[in-house]
């Protein structure tokens, strides 16, 4: 069973300066990606930071 | 998080301010998500994306895409401020009856009163409510339609339930199907609830079944559950594990880590829902138990939603952490019938006179709920038409699928006004028939389990694990399900529940 508590999940704050930043960081790298694998990882990051 | 802080203090100011700011913050972030679902989509590389995830994650970003746009906002936020009126203005209202001061839903509590005489004089309160704010509550709704109207055509729709259909992400069905499928209700369901309603106006044993009436449906009243709190969670961990699938470890996982907050409290917001926090794979389950059978109602569908939401959590991308609306309310209807067996837990004596109970309200649900449906079609096809317009319709639509139906001397409903009453059509159009597609699909579920248990419950596991990976008919298709909106589908869940009833 895992080890897991509502009480220690902490309550995201996130700023709008920096979530812009990550998201044109992640399409330039989705851009910039040589193949297959490096654009779904850069989709990967983005979707773990929308969670 | 935020938003479940707030609502298990309303008091608190703290949680207040950190609701209001993410509320801001929300559409920023949701515009930067559309910004590069947009991006991929148009770029080359879209199909590697669908071959990776999957095609509906496309399709879902296509709705997505479509129904949002920088150009519709002044509108979207002008709709919501409405909502939010309709909202207050309903739980401004104060009844002073038998004694006490109630709001709305206290005073809905009286209409399953065994006294009649009680029964007519709340209805008559909430009715009279409802006259005496109908300028504003037309006014309310007249905006309303044309801020939506106009957000459709801005978009380039035709019409705003093509809007609608996108922004709820149904991508495997249209209007005409729904058409369709009221059809069928009309055809096989309607009859069957006029032989209930029949049946229970003779139990109550009056002349005439009235619509306060209408939640009454024996002399004796509502089953309610035994046992204080902690005896209920006793009963409901025993049949967790006894159900097995998974259920067991999944419930006790939920008590150990308190994610469920489901005891009435001063300061805690109403309702029932289920949230859950993907990073960390948990779902919430919040409600407020008041000591009726809708405690037990209420906590097997908030879980069923819980349990999909926890099978799926592993999904490749966010958008498929939750199906789409009449999808994930398969997955918790169906558990308010898989749980059957085990209602003697909680009722005892009265165990079968709830499920009979339960299934009988279900039945009796779809024929109102292709009513609200068609409503709303016509109104966003007439935009504008007057608010009388709309009252003339909603008494033709009821005296087409609600026959049974008669107010008596309470003016208003009596016009055309009842469904002023019904939030979801001023707060979430054409969010409704999603209740009733998924009423239909969780009674498939009943007659399986009736034929082979086991087989049933491997069925709703492997569905609640899909999540939102695939549209609505495929994933119900893929649990041996009948598609409410394939020919047929109604028939045989007619069939099933008429024999149970022995109607
Ligand atoms: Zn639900």
């Amino acid at each position: 069973m895992p080890d897991i508590a509502f009480a220690r999940i902490p309550t995201p704050t996130p700023t709008l300066e920096a979530v812009r930043g990550r998201y044109e960081e992640l399409r330039a790298a989705y851009d910039g990606a040589d193949d297959a694998g490096a654009r779904l990882e850069a989709l990967r990051s983005w979707d773990a930071l929308r969670r | 998080m935020v938003g479940l802080r707030f609502q298990q203090d309303t008091r608190d100011a703290e949680r207040k301010a950190a609701l209001e700011a993410h509320d801001e913050l929300a559409p920023k972030f949701g515009e930067l998500a559309i910004d590069l679902m947009r991006h991929v989509r148009s770029g080359p590389h879209g199909a590697e994306v669908a071959a990776h995830f999957g095609a509906h994650l496309l399709d879902l970003w296509e709705c997505k895409i479509a129904s949002y746009d920088p150009a519709i906002e002044a509108e979207v936020i002008a709709e919501s401020k409405l909502s939010n009126a309709y909202t207050q203005l309903v739980a401004s209202a104060r009844f002073e009856f038998r004694g006490e001061t109630l709001n709305h839903s206290q005073l809905g509590k009286f209409t399953q009163h065994a006294d009649r005489e009680v029964r007519h004089q709340a209805a008559s309160l909430r009715w009279d409510w409802f006259e005496e704010n109908a300028a504003e509550l037309d006014r309310i709704f007249d905006e309303q339609v044309h801020l939506r109207a106009q957000q459709a055509e801005k978009l380039g729709f035709g019409n705003y339930a093509e809007l609608a259909y996108k922004k709820l992400g149904r991508t495997d069905y249209d209007r005409n199907d729904v058409r369709g499928y009221r059809a069928a209700i009309l055809e096989h369901v309607v009859p069957l609830c006029a032989r209930i309603r029949e049946t229970q106006r003779e139990a109550l044993g009056v002349e005439r079944l009235m619509a306060w009436d209408e939640s009454v449906h024996d002399v004796d009243g509502n089953p309610a559950p035994s046992g204080t709190y902690a005896e209920k969670m006793d009963q409901a961990r025993a049949m967790f594990d006894a159900m097995d699938d998974g259920l067991g470890s999944f419930f006790r996982l939920m008590e150990s880590g308190r994610f469920l907050d489901l005891e009435a409290r001063e300061g805690k917001a109403g309702g029932g829902f289920c949230t859950s926090f993907p990073t960390h794979g948990m779902p919430f389950v919040f409600a407020n138990f008041n000591g009726t059978k809708g405690d037990v109602e209420v906590f097997t569908h908030e879980i069923g939603h819980a349990f999909q939401n926890y099978s799926s959590r592993d999904k490749t991308c966010i958008d498929f952490l939750w199906p789409t609306y009449e999808a994930a309310e398969v997955h918790s209807m169906s558990l308010e019938f898989l749980t059957w067996p085990h209602m003697e837990r909680f009722f005892g004596d009265d165990a079968e006179r709830f499920r009979r109970l339960h299934l009988t309200q279900s039945l009796l649900f779809l024929p109102y709920g292709v009513t609200v449906d068609a409503f709303q079609h016509w109104v966003y096809d007439n935009p504008s038409a007057t608010p009388g317009d709309r009252l003339s319709k909603w008494q033709e639509l009821e005296a087409l699928y609600l026959p049974w139906r008669s107010w008596g001397d309470l003016a208003r409903p009596a016009a055309g006004g009842m469904w002023q009453g019904q939030g979801h059509i001023y707060r979430a159009p054409f969010y409704y028939i999603d209740y009733t597609l998924a009423q239909v699909c969780a009674m498939q579920f009943l007659a399986k389990a009736e034929q082979d248990r086991g087989q049933a419950m491997d069925a709703y596991v492997t569905l609640c694990k899909r999540g939102g990976e695939a549209p609505f008919q495929d994933l119900v298709r893929s649990a041996g399900l009948v598609s409410p909106l394939d020919p047929g589908c109604l028939e045989g869940v007619v069939a099933t529940a008429t024999e149970y009833l022995g109607l």
